[in-house]
């Protein structure tokens, strides 16, 4: 049972209990607020010297020559992917399948991008059919110098066959 | 006249009162205005919480009053305006104690309906005038200051009524003289609050019959596990002993769970009450925390008596 607490007198005065709470609360309040500016201050501390270190470290303030090196080096294996990227590998493939003929029988196609060349051998029934394939090559727009470069017989499981050594390069 | 030992601090909790910071830091004048005297005490101001208080000075002054009249005659206005006349503009810590006919107490049962404010008054309006009469309370209550305390949600409400007459008039006749009461507090309260004071120190149940005695009648209330019961004035005359016992065990027939209640009684033992006379209750003689000295005590003594 708590005690009794009838007052007629006029107030509207807070109670100690009540105005010690809102002074604590005051008081915590104030200290909150100074925390938070001085985390405020410090992150902008913080921002500042993140903005420092990254105009240090943009391309136009790279001075040293061992950075400059790494660079050249970086920028040619860039290059050197992005022709391998580009070489038009599809479009040479579909002009040696317009050459191809049944009965001939591809063993190896080396290209060299670099060179824009590309070597094949090519095994094939009759030696007639081999000159026929270089013939044929000829005539494709997107082949120039091409070349008969050996034929030679060969025997394949018990048949005599004829291996073509061809080049060529490409025009893409 | 209130027969009650003042206890500054107990029976009137300094956070209740409206100027608290006084009555930590000035001395309190403390008035007493029952139905047939004006009482002044003046306490030194208290120097450390629960610290010890001397009584600077103690006066009477008879009142020939009505005890029918809801505001005290004008000879009272008179003789406080006299009192605070050498008294205006100084630091005072001011509590008021309104006695008898002057302060009104009753219990009303939980009303879980009831939602607004306006509600809650008229569910009080309409239980003082059943039980004080519409004479007395009319149905706008307007010319009453009624507060009200509940124990817990579900419990009796205890309801104090003031003629709001005498409450503006103090308040008036204090701001005359560059004062302002911290406290207009009920008499049967600071009985109330020693009682329960002394249950708390005691650890003992918040069951018993709380009486104040006051000019012409006793003021009793029942407090049971915690919860106000009900509330009572019962008119007295030389014989109150004989009164308050027959009253008490009418009251132990009506409501059995009632049986063996202990009575706290303020300086019982002056007022030449014993356990024997009151048996079979057991009688609880509340003693005041602060000490006003030997000469206060003689004349309290012969008061009771």
């Amino acid at each position: 049972m708590q005690r009794l607490a009838f007052n007629h007198a006029r107030g509207h005065a807070p109670g100690p209990a009540t105005l010690l709470l809102g002074i604590g609360l005051l008081v915590s309040l104030g200290l909150l607020a100074g925390v938070y500016y001085q985390l405020a201050g410090n992150n902008a501390d913080l921002q500042r010297q993140l903005q420092t270190r990254q105009a240090a470290v943009t391309p136009g303030n790279l001075q040293s020559g061992q950075s400059i090196a790494s660079r050249q080096v970086d920028a040619a294996e860039i290059a050197e992917a992005q022709s391998h990227i580009q070489t038009p590998w599809l479009p040479l493939l579909n002009s040696l399948e317009q050459a191809q003929q049944p009965h001939l029988y591809w063993i190896q196609l080396a290209p060299d991008a670099k060179r824009k060349h590309i070597r094949m051998t090519v095994l094939a029934p009759h030696r007639q059919q081999g000159w026929a394939l270089v013939e044929r090559l000829k005539r494709q727009s997107a082949l120039s110098e091409v070349k008969l470069n050996a034929s030679e017989s060969t025997e394949v499981n018990g048949f005599m066959m004829t291996t073509l050594h061809l080049e060529a390069a490409w025009k893409f | 006249m209130l027969q009650h030992y003042p206890d500054p601090g107990i029976d009137c909790r300094v956070a209740d009162s409206r100027r608290w910071w006084q009555a930590i830091t000035m001395p309190e004048l403390r008035i007493v205005i029952s139905g047939d005297a004006l009482e002044i005490f003046m306490f030194e101001r208290q120097w450390w919480p629960g610290g010890h208080r001397k009584l600077l000075q103690h006066q009477q002054y008879p009142l020939a009053g009505n005890a029918q009249e809801s505001l005290p005659p004008e000879a009272c206005w008179q003789t406080l305006n006299e009192v605070l006349t050498p008294l205006a503009g100084q630091r005072w810590h001011i509590v008021i104690v309104v006695s008898d006919q002057y302060s009104r107490w009753l219990v009303l049962p939980w009303q879980a309906e009831i939602r607004s404010k306006a509600e809650r008054q008229a569910y009080y309006s309409h239980g003082l005038q059943q039980a004080f009469g519409p004479q007395l309370f009319s149905g706008e209550m307007q010319d009453w200051d009624v507060q009200s305390q509940a124990g817990a949600y579900g419990k009796h409400v205890l309801i104090n009524a003031m003629p709001r007459g005498l409450t503006e008039k103090l308040h008036t006749l204090f701001a005359e003289h560059r004062l302002r009461p911290g406290m207009i507090a009920p008499a049967w309260m600071l009985s109330a609050n020693q009682a329960l004071h002394h249950m708390r120190r005691q650890k003992l149940p918040q069951d018993g019959w709380i009486i104040s005695r006051e000019s012409g009648s006793l003021t009793v209330a029942c407090l049971l596990q915690g919860e106000w019961q009900q509330i009572r004035y019962l008119p007295i005359d030389g014989q109150w002993r004989d009164s308050l016992h027959q009253y008490l065990l009418r009251e132990q027939v009506m409501h059995a769970e009632w049986v063996s209640l202990p009575v706290y009684l303020p300086q019982a033992q002056w007022s030449g009450i014993s356990g024997k006379a009151l048996s079979p209750f057991t009688l609880v003689d509340v003693q005041p925390e602060l000490w006003l000295g030997d000469a206060f005590h003689q004349q309290l003594r012969r008061r009771l008596a």
